[in-house]
């Protein structure tokens, strides 16, 4: 199947910044893709790129169309949510649906209803008089009623406490995702999503540090995990990476084989968020810069 | 249709002062209906039929006129807000997430300004006078005020001239209502400093770098009532018919829509200019809402 995602050479610069430095990624149908990395590394400039709304250099194809000449032939089948706060203040819970149901085709109206039927929003409501939370569910409502093909969320649970959070990702995974949709999410608050992931995209200062499916990672990369004394000869390995916890030293390696390390330590696959502070702090040569 | 239908009752929950207003002039003139006083005794007065037709024909247009001042003000304000408000709360991200293009949203928003409201507020004043005056007449029955001439030809005569006159209006300011639009559009910030001061320079640079004011009387022009001239409405002929002299015997209104030089109007070719105008204007504020980047 052709992909959903095609970036090529991406770039972007804001005055002095470069927001976007080259970037190429693509995204395979049934994918749930994190776009991970510090706040200001450009992912929000990546996502609004593959929705159209920002100019960026390069080439990309989302879902064969060019998102910024055929922005509203896509937008039939992209579901985009930005930060939680986008919901107008004036806007009543019931219009909301009409609104959506009014404009969207692919919009099932019922889907919405029954989820917000789950929680305490009412109908009459005003976004105002919503908490932020109830914001986040009631925009969910709203798109996850919407059949698309591409679900893409920018940092969609920012500033919402661990329950809804935790519901978000919840419901999302429960009650959308299929092997017909295609997910990609920004956040820097990796443990959050990093149970939901097929694939990680590390970007930073504008760049990919790193692009792959959670699969590989867990064959190219290695956490060891070995006694103080140790740690000389695990070092003379050459890792990506160490700190120490809890009295012992914990180090990441990239493309060695576990069976080279396991006479050390204590050998396992680095979770997500271990490895993105890896990959952020090494800088590998020509790698990312801080972000801010 | 019914994209277009959802797309303006979105605009009128938005903005709610676009009917709240109107509701609230034509409740106050009903309040006025019920509780006002005139200087007139009361009772039975004689007064010649004109000089009765007139003071009705006053009535008339002082229920329309209030209306549309307070509509120009809404719209005013409308107009400024329509494009900018969606980037103050970033909604705009919200909006844009849904399969509606620009071109549909900023003229849909032209749709309100230029049609919707423009048309309910007319209705709306259909009903106010005819509210007002049956309230009126209810409490002449009662005895309490002097009696009030109603003419169905002198109202329908009135209301044929509103008509006329709210259509060229509204057409003769569309460039000026696209012009709000399309700074609501481009400005940052400060949307009402930002109507003002652009035309402000021109004509300071143009009065200083050329020592003229050719700008300064386009816009007077344009602003002004230049729309009036066209429809050629003097008291005389707005009151009565061609072959009818003021208050002759049989004196009679002319039909709703005869004389008052709506087809003048309409060959104004300074009108088409302006509408041309106005299209270049919204043209602009939907490139504008399309490309600008920082959403």
């Amino acid at each position: 199947m052709a992909a959903i995602i095609e970036a090529r050479g991406l770039s972007k610069s804001y005055r002095s910044t470069r927001a976007l430095e080259d970037v190429s990624f693509s995204v395979e149908p049934g994918r749930i893709v994190g776009l991970i990395g510090p706040n200001g590394a450009g992912k929000t400039t990546a996502l609004k790129a593959i929705v159209g709304l920002t100019h960026v250099e390069g080439e990309l194809r989302v879902l064969g169309l060019n998102p910024r000449t055929q922005r509203d032939q896509l937008m039939h089948d992209v579901c985009f949510i930005a930060d939680v706060a986008v919901l107008p203040k004036w806007l009543r819970v019931r219009h909301a649906l009409d609104f959506v149901a009014g404009v969207h085709p692919r919009f099932e109206r019922s889907r919405a209803e029954s989820f917000l039927a789950r929680t305490s929003i009412r109908a009459t409501s005003r976004v105002r008089e919503l908490s932020k939370g109830m914001v986040t569910q009631l925009h969910l409502a709203l798109v996850l009623a919407i059949d698309a093909r591409l679900l893409v969320l920018d940092e969609p649970t920012l500033g919402l406490d661990l329950i809804y959070r935790r519901q978000f990702y919840d419901t999302i995974l429960n009650d959308y995702f299929d092997k017909e949709r295609t997910i990609v999410l920004a956040t820097h608050q990796v443990e959050e999503v990093e149970h939901l992931l097929t694939d990680v995209i590390f970007i930073g200062g504008g760049r990919i540090a790193l692009a792959s499916s959670v699969e590989a990672i867990a064959e190219r990369y290695v956490q060891l995990t070995v006694a103080p004394g140790e740690a000389a000869r695990a070092r003379a390995l050459h890792p990506l990476y160490e700190r120490e916890v809890f009295g012992r030293v914990s180090l990441i390696f990239e493309d060695r084989p576990a069976s080279a390390l396991a006479g050390l330590g204590e050998v396992r696959a680095p979770s997500i968020a271990d490895l993105f502070i890896a990959k952020m702090q090494a800088r590998p040569p020509g790698g990312a810069g801080d972000g801010r | 249709m019914r994209r277009t239908l959802i797309l303006v009752r979105r605009e009128i929950w938005e903005h709610p002062s676009l009917w709240a207003a109107p509701l609230a002039v034509m409740v106050l003139m009903l309040f006025a209906a019920i509780f006002g006083r005139t200087a007139l005794p009361s009772g039975r007065l004689t007064m010649p039929p004109q000089m009765a037709q007139a003071l009705f024909a006053l009535g008339v247009l002082a229920f329309g006129v209030t209306q549309y001042v307070t509509m120009s003000a809404v719209l005013w304000f409308y107009a400024t807000d329509c494009l900018y408000s969606e980037r103050r709360d970033r909604s705009i991200l919200f909006w844009k997430s849904m399969p509606v293009s620009d071109a549909q949203t900023v003229l849909c928003k032209a749709l309100i300004a230029l049609v919707v409201a423009p048309i309910g507020v007319y209705l709306l004043t259909l009903i106010t006078s005819v509210l007002g005056f049956g309230i009126w007449a209810l409490r002449e029955w009662s005895g309490s005020i002097p009696p009030l001439y109603w003419d169905t030809r002198t109202w329908l005569r009135i209301e044929g001239f509103s008509l006329v006159s709210l259509i060229v209006a509204t057409l003769w300011y569309a460039p000026l209502t696209a012009y709000l639009m399309l700074v609501s559009a481009w400005a940052r910030r400060n949307v009402q400093l930002w109507v003002i001061l652009p035309p402000l320079i021109a004509l300071l640079v143009e009065r200083i770098a050329f020592g003229t004011h050719y700008l300064t009387t386009v816009l007077l022009y344009r602003l002004g009532s230049g729309w009036q001239a066209s429809l050629l409405v003097s008291t005389e002929r707005l009151f009565t018919g061609p072959g009818f002299t003021l208050g002759g015997p049989g004196a009679a209104p002319a039909a709703p829509f005869e004389g008052l030089g709506a087809a003048r109007a309409f060959a104004n070719v300074d009108l088409w200019i302006g509408l041309a105008v106005a299209a270049v204007f919204l043209f602009a504020a939907i490139r504008i809402r399309r490309y600008r980047d920082d959403t």
